[in-house]
Order: structure tokens, then C-alpha cells, then sequence
């Protein structure tokens, strides 16, 4: 078993050489070079060769990031809402108008459910990745917030627009004919408009203040990273 | 950490993965700190010649005169209890 975890040690450190940058080839060397010096077994020694992937990729990493770094902060700050807006926008079209669904909302809670963690998550995300140019807390703040009120404006646009160009299509749906129904409202325009246009400011307001405290969890998390990997605190 | 520990031996070279052993440190840890003093100008590097033959050369670690200021700097301003102890019983 030992022998089999060190020929994949060495296959490791292989292929870690050939992805590294030139420039951190050496180092990747050197791990290669202590390899025979590091005690503990087999499991030991591809622990250890598993630095050299690392190594590697961090260099891969750091070129890929350069293009990121030299957007302007505003762009960099918005580019996670534009991006989830887009494929949400997709989405909402997709689901409301050229495959629109004809089962309640309340057949998809759990996926729901799902969706509103993920985007929770997402908020993090983008504080994390937006803060990193300048590890600032605030940075990372601004980005979510930016991120949660892009989303919730845009989609919510896209759904105003929509169901009142599409208002014979979208007033299809079980949720949609039930509520018109108990509404006591006579117009269908009137309906689908009276929901959601007092969302269109409300909605981006509480997104946004979550997007905010995410981001800067996000932002505090990079400033820890950044000060573990900083050689002169290490 | 990594500059605390390469500061107790400044003159002498030091193996990655003895350095990886004393700190508790993985090697992929370890190993971008040192790109990064080196890169910085704190640590000079040398290959060694294997004790055995048939085993690849080692790499191995100092530090500059600038990382053992820098270290130096770094450790004061971390311990100043420490600093201000040692100057009162070295005066």
C-alpha cells in the first residue's frame, strides 16, 4: 500500500512541475527533493507532495486573477449581481413565459428553500472575491450589497415587464388565477402590478442590508486569509 | 512563525521540510510563504548536493539581511513585553 501512495506522491509532484508556472518550477522541485526525507509512510509523503499542486496552481490562479484586479472597483463590486441577474433573468423567462409551469409555487418550497441559501451564500461569495484587491471588510460589504439589490432590481424588472407583456400567459398560473380571485381587484394588470411594484423598492431594501452583512462576513474572512498566507504574520 | 524559527538559526541553511516538521505546518502552507520571502528578498535559497546518491538535490533556506531585520522587527513588535524584559536585563 506504502509503495502505491509513493508512486502516486511522485506522479503528483509530476504533474505539479509540468502545471507550475516556470517560475515556481524550482519550488515545486524542492518539495520533490525532500520527498525521501519525510517520514511517516506512504500517506505521509503525498500529503507532502500535495504542496507541489498547490504551488502550482496558486501561480495559475494569480495570473487568471490580474485581469480581475485591474477592473474598476464599481465594475468589480457589481459584476456578481450583473451575472446572477442574467441567469436568473433567464430563468424567470424561461419558467413564466416559454415554459410556463402550471403546478403551485407551493409544489417547489423546498427548491425554494434551496435557492434563497444559495443566493445567501452567493452574497458571501461575492464579498469574499470582491474584498480581495484591498482585504477591506467595507469592500466586501459595498459588493454584496451591490450584488443583492442588482438581483432583486433586475429580476424584479424582468418580472414587471413580463407580466404585463405576457399577462394572458403568466395568468395561467394555479397561484396567480387563485390570488386574482381573492383579491377583489377586477383587472388582471392591476393584480400582478399591485404585488409587485411596492416590492420594487422593499425587496431590493432588505436584500440589500442582507447582501451587506454577508459581503462583509465575506470581507473579514478574506482579511483573515490574506493575513494567515502573509509571509511577515507567518 | 516560519521567520521566528529561521531567526533562531539565522546563519544556518534550513530544509523545507524540517522547517514543515517544526512549525506543524503543511508543505502546502509552508511552501508559498517561502515563495513569498523569497520573492520579497528575505530569504536566499540554495540547492544541496544529496547525501545519497541516486536522491534529488534538496533546496534549502536562509535569510537575508534583510528578512532577519524584517524578522527581527516583526518579533519585537509581536513580544514587546518580551523586547523591554530582555534590554533591562542585557542593561
Amino acid at each position: 500500500m506504502s509503495g502505491v501512495l509513493d508512486h502516486a506522491a511522485s506522479a503528483v509532484l509530476g504533474w505539479s512541475v509540468r502545471l507550475a508556472a516556470p517560475s515556481r518550477r524550482d519550488w515545486v522541485e524542492a518539495l520533490r527533493g525532500e520527498l525521501a526525507a519525510v517520514e511517516g509512510g506512504g500517506a505521509a509523503r503525498l500529503l507532502w507532495a500535495l504542496g507541489g499542486l498547490s504551488l502550482a496552481f496558486s501561480t495559475r490562479r494569480r495570473s487568471l486573477q490580474r485581469p480581475w484586479y485591474s477592473w474598476p472597483a464599481l465594475l468589480r463590486t457589481s459584476a456578481f449581481g450583473l451575472a446572477l441577474a442574467a441567469v436568473l433573468v433567464v430563468g424567470v423567462i424561461w419558467s413564466n413565459v416559454i415554459v410556463p409551469s402550471h403546478e403551485s409555487d407551493d409544489e417547489y418550497t423546498m427548491w425554494y428553500l434551496v435557492f434563497y441559501v444559495g443566493l445567501l451564500g452567493y452574497f458571501f461569495v461575492s464579498g469574499l472575491v470582491a474584498s480581495r484587491p484591498d482585504n477591506r471588510v467595507v469592500t466586501g460589504a459595498w459588493a454584496g450589497a451591490a450584488t443583492a439589490v442588482l438581483v432583486a432590481l433586475i429580476v424584479l424588472v424582468t418580472f414587471v415587464v413580463i407580466d404585463n407583456l405576457f399577462l394572458d400567459v403568466v395568468m395561467t398560473q394555479p397561484d396567480k388565477l387563485n390570488g386574482f380571485r381573492h383579491s377583489g381587484l377586477t383587472s388582471e394588470r392591476d393584480y400582478v402590478n399591485q404585488g409587485l411594484l411596492p416590492g420594487l423598492v422593499g425587496v431590493p431594501l432588505v436584500l440589500g442590508a442582507f447582501g451587506a452583512g454577508l459581503g462583509a462576513l465575506g470581507g473579514a474572512v478574506r482579511e483573515r486569509l490574506d493575513r494567515r498566507r502573509s509571509p511577515v504574520t507567518a | 512563525m516560519v521567520l521566528a524559527s529561521l531567526l533562531e538559526a539565522p546563519d544556518a541553511w534550513h530544509y523545507g521540510y524540517d522547517l514543515s516538521r517544526r512549525l506543524g505546518l503543511r508543505s502546502g502552507t509552508l511552501y508559498p510563504i517561502l515563495v513569498r520571502l523569497a520573492e520579497r528578498g528575505c530569504l536566499e535559497t540554495r540547492w544541496v548536493e544529496p547525501e545519497r546518491e541516486g536522491r534529488p538535490a534538496r533546496h534549502t533556506y536562509r535569510l537575508t539581511t534583510e528578512g532577519r531585520a524584517l524578522a527581527r522587527s516583526r518579533l519585537a513588535a509581536a513580544h514587546p513585553a518580551r523586547r523591554l524584559a530582555g534590554e533591562g536585563a542585557g542593561g
